[in-house]
């Protein structure tokens, strides 16, 4: 390096009284400086760096916020809330990789199996609204939730707790389960487990009011199942065994549609029956 | 050349100590690399509180993802990109405050121009640019950002830079030839 700042360009720069010409000199020359810096470091406001290194040092500490925490939190969401969801089971890594790849099985067999083999997508719709509903139970369940004395000691009623949590997780799902469940399969047919999840969640959370929410999920999805497969082993035989099962046809996505809106119905009105005790 | 200092541990041990948790190293490098990285903040923005915020939020960074150096290339210029880009951050975050205070600055911006050409031909072309268009020049060429980037430093949009920047191109060549 041949050219140096000297004292005087420095304390020029540093008081913004060069031209534009020599502030850029100095510029593209400080990257690549150390015993400039250092000039420069000697005429620097030392007060304000102390004060700036403190307000570091205090924060040194902070749990560093994840890139979808922030996202919430520039979305208007409180930082409260954005805490919880991401803290929520649902929204934490490990737990969505299990059910992303619960969802991409079924949609890995019907790429091995072309031209749309119904039984594949028949498990697939069955599968997918129980992604939402295992979302319910995470919400408030009490495996692997991290965050688990939070939330039992925490003031804020536990039916806004539980919302938050339910929807972040209804939420995640649901787009990756879209997100596959379209390119993969196409038609609008492979919207099919779309009522029924909202129905199957909307009746978990209804039930919550009463049993655990873990419970009143692993009852309304094994239900599902059921239902699901004995409807299937009686119709194997027919090759359209997909218009064979009721919740699959108008009608039963008519039904579900109904059982969403009656239970988002009910867990409203008995959000006061919620409390921890009967959540954990 | 520059990364080992006097003082003992180069730049590049002090960023694998802070891998460490090695919060004595943070602060080894916040003592030489704060100092020139606010004043060159400073000449991106006049308010102090903002340029402050930027430079905290800059080593913050830098302890919690010390990993993110490639191990190539000066430090300084890789806190550098750091820390515009955190200025630009806490800009968009508090821009329509700063809008107004930069439009009531332009006029003596606007003033400062006139004093310009004074040195060679190339310093005399870069200082004859007005304001606007050097501060673009500056932003992509000095400053290393996108046209993007360089858009919400300045708070206008991405098609105003590539219009200023072909401008002041325009403008320097006329003054070099």
């Amino acid at each position: 390096m041949t050219w140096h700042a000297d004292a005087a360009t420095v304390e020029g720069y540093q008081a913004g009284e060069l031209s534009a010409a020599q502030t850029a000199s100095v510029e593209a020359h400080l990257p690549a400086c150390g015993a400039c810096r250092t000039l420069l470091a000697a005429a620097a406001d030392r007060d304000r760096l102390a004060r700036n290194w403190s307000a570091v040092a205090a924060r040194l500490d902070e749990r560093s916020v994840t890139p979808v925490e922030r996202a919430l939190r520039r979305l208007g969401m409180g930082e409260g809330h954005a805490r919880l969801v991401t803290m929520t089971p649902a929204a934490r890594s490990n737990w969505l990789l299990a059910l992303v790849a619960l969802v991409a099985l079924a949609g890995g067999m019907s790429v091995l199996n072309p031209g749309r083999d119904a039984g594949t997508f028949y498990a697939f719709l069955v599968l997918a609204p129980l992604l939402p509903v295992a979302g319910v139970a995470a919400a408030f369940g009490s495996v692997g939730d991290p965050a688990r004395e939070l939330a039992a000691s925490t003031p804020k009623p536990a039916f806004e707790l539980l919302l938050v949590r339910t929807l972040a997780a209804v939420a995640a799902t649901m787009v990756f389960t879209a997100a596959i469940a379209f390119p993969v399969f196409g038609g609008w047919d492979a919207a099919a487990w779309l009522l029924p999840a909202l129905g199957l969640t909307a009746a978990s959370l209804a039930l919550s009011t009463w049993v655990p929410a873990h419970r009143a999920a692993t009852v309304l999805g094994a239900a599902w199942v059921v239902a699901a497969a004995a409807s299937g082993q009686v119709n194997r035989l027919d090759p359209d065994v997909l218009r064979r099962f009721v919740a699959l046809e108008p009608a039963g996505q008519v039904a579900f549609a109904a059982l969403a809106a009656a239970g988002t119905a009910v867990f409203l009105l008995r959000r006061r029956t919620l409390d921890l005790g009967r959540c954990t | 050349m520059s990364d080992v200092s006097a003082l003992g541990r180069s730049d590049r041990e002090l960023l694998l100590a802070v891998r460490d948790a090695d919060s004595g190293a943070l602060a080894e490098l916040y003592d030489r690399h704060a100092p020139w990285l606010t004043a060159r903040l400073n000449h991106r923005c006049a308010d102090a509180d903002v340029v402050d915020q930027a430079v905290q939020d800059t080593f913050l960074a830098i302890w919690r993802k010390p990993g993110a150096y490639s191990g190539t290339g000066e430090v300084a210029a890789w806190i550098w990109g750091i820390g515009i880009r955190r200025l630009i951050d806490q800009l968009r975050r508090r821009r329509p405050r700063l809008r107004a205070e930069r439009e009531a600055r332009q006029v003596s911006a606007e003033d400062e121009v006139l004093l310009g050409v004074e040195h060679g031909r190339l310093a005399g072309a870069i200082d004859g640019l007005s304001p606007e268009l050097r501060a673009v020049v500056q932003a992509t060429v000095l400053d290393g950002l996108t046209t993007r980037e360089a858009g919400r430093l300045l708070g206008i949009p991405t098609g105003t830079v590539k219009t200023r920047m072909a401008r002041a191109r325009g403008q320097m060549r006329e003054a070099l030839t």
